[in-house]
């Protein structure tokens, strides 16, 4: 049950991500709904299913985009990976905890995509400032966003009677 | 434990790799896969925002409905009337192009697709309609929407097609400008600082004089986008740095941030008969 509300949660947010109109005035930046799914798992879950979340993820952002595949499941996991490693220094149920990370994980997400899809080729006309402004953009939707998806998947898996690996523990 | 660790990150590296590496038409054949499996999905909760905006833009124009329907039928039956007159030009022109042993011409026919989702990342300017190719919608069709030019279609899966936007930087377009005979290739900006979508044709003959306002059309050479569609209008007009050109932005007749339904034109046959 664990594992099928994380598939439909994380298609869920990534339909809802791709009808969202973007922020025209700041690089046309995207709620990131996908990648506050991702770092949910990250910060309540174990290695295994962080990576699953991070690769599926990234899957579904590249499949119902023209980006590469490949290269969001690259940006997912390192966010994911790197925001994993604080677990056990941070407390996940906090609403800091959503509002920051919801600040700084599409920073870093952006600048990964940013350098692949460059150093490929795909978006070299690309002004560096458009990516700043989009950056910035995302970062901002993203402090409302993270807690909106943390909030709804915490709700659903309390209905659902699962439990995150923290409060398991204790 | 330790050990255990190691070969977990080794793991997740390989895949990561594999996926990177994965040749273009296995990776494209997954992506279009996954389409086709949201896409009923897609179509549900998009159906369902077109009708909450199109509820909305009822409620927001209310007091001017009557007006509205007014002028459309005044529209309707002016638009009627031209039709007549352009199916009479089309068979003339038609059987003049026959007796003079004029290559055949490949006819156009529009189809209506409701737009499902735009780019999920925001790096491109793309929109992906419920049309694809199981219904005669192939890579390199222009698509258009009531108020002009739209952009091509680059790619397609069995139930849903990808358009590139002609504000994307990827999308070239060959136009002329109203009836003062310059020809140039137009080249979409993204967005304005004010969030505002454009376009730019650049290397201008100098010596033609350009107005605002003026109505930049498709000029047909290329192939993809047939002559005559409507793109936009001039808007800056500026003289390069070199002083042996002129360049302008372009303000796309279509309004690219908002649309809902557009329509692709399939090749369906050979005209000239």
């Amino acid at each position: 049950m664990n594992r099928l509300l994380m598939i439909v949660g994380l298609c869920l947010c990534a339909i809802v991500q791709a009808i969202l109109p973007p922020w025209l005035a700041m690089g046309q930046a995207k709620a990131p709904l996908l990648l506050a799914g991702v770092v949910y798992y990250a910060l309540t879950r174990g290695t295994l299913q962080m990576a699953e979340a991070a690769m599926l993820g990234g899957l579904l952002q590249d499949s119902l985009g023209p980006i590469p595949l490949g290269f969001s499941v690259v940006a997912f996991a390192g966010v994911a990976i790197l925001i994993h490693q604080f677990q056990d220094r941070i407390f996940a149920d906090s609403f800091l905890t959503h509002v920051l990370t919801g600040f700084m994980a599409p920073v870093l997400v952006s600048i990964i995509l940013y350098v692949l899809l460059v150093s490929g080729g795909y978006r070299a006309g690309v002004p560096f400032s458009f990516v700043m402004s989009k950056t910035l953009g995302m970062s901002l939707l993203g402090l409302v966003t993270f807690p909106l998806v943390f909030r709804f998947i915490r709700a659903s898996e309390e209905r659902l009677g699962i439990q995150s690996l923290r409060r398991a523990n204790g | 434990m330790k050990r255990k660790g190691w070969t977990f990150w080794l793991g997740l590296g390989a895949i990561i790799l594999i996926v990177l590496n994965l040749p273009d038409a296995s990776s494209a054949a997954l992506k279009r896969a996954a389409r086709d499996v949201l896409s009923p999905l897609q179509s549900v909760v998009a159906s369902f925002t077109n009708r909450l905006s199109a509820a909305r833009d009822v409620l927001a124009a209310r007091g001017g409905m009557p007006d509205e329907l007014s002028r459309l039928r005044e529209e309707t039956v002016l638009l009627k009337h031209q039709l007549v007159e352009f199916e009479d030009l089309q068979q003339e022109n038609l059987r003049l192009r026959h007796e003079l042993g004029f290559m055949r011409r490949t006819e156009r026919l529009p189809v209506a697709a409701e737009v499902l989702a735009r780019d999920i990342s925001g790096w491109w300017q793309m929109i992906r309609v419920d049309h694809g190719g199981g219904l005669g919608v192939q890579p390199d069709q222009a698509v258009i929407s009531s108020e002009g030019l739209v952009g091509k279609v680059v790619d397609t899966s069995r139930r849903t097609a990808d358009i590139l936007l002609i504000t994307d930087p990827a999308c070239r377009v060959a136009v002329r400008i109203g009836e003062r005979g310059v020809f140039g290739i137009l080249s979409g900006q993204g967005l304005s600082l004010r969030g505002r979508p454009v376009c730019r044709l650049e290397l201008l003959n100098k010596d033609i004089r350009l107005r605002r306002g003026d109505a930049v059309y498709t000029s047909g050479l290329g192939g993809i986008f047939p002559r005559g569609l409507l793109v936009g209008h001039l808007d800056e007009i500026t003289l390069d740095e070199s002083g042996l050109h002129q360049s302008a932005t372009v303000i796309p007749a279509a309004n690219v941030s908002d649309l809902r339904v557009v329509f692709i034109l399939t090749a369906i046959e050979e005209a000239a008969r």
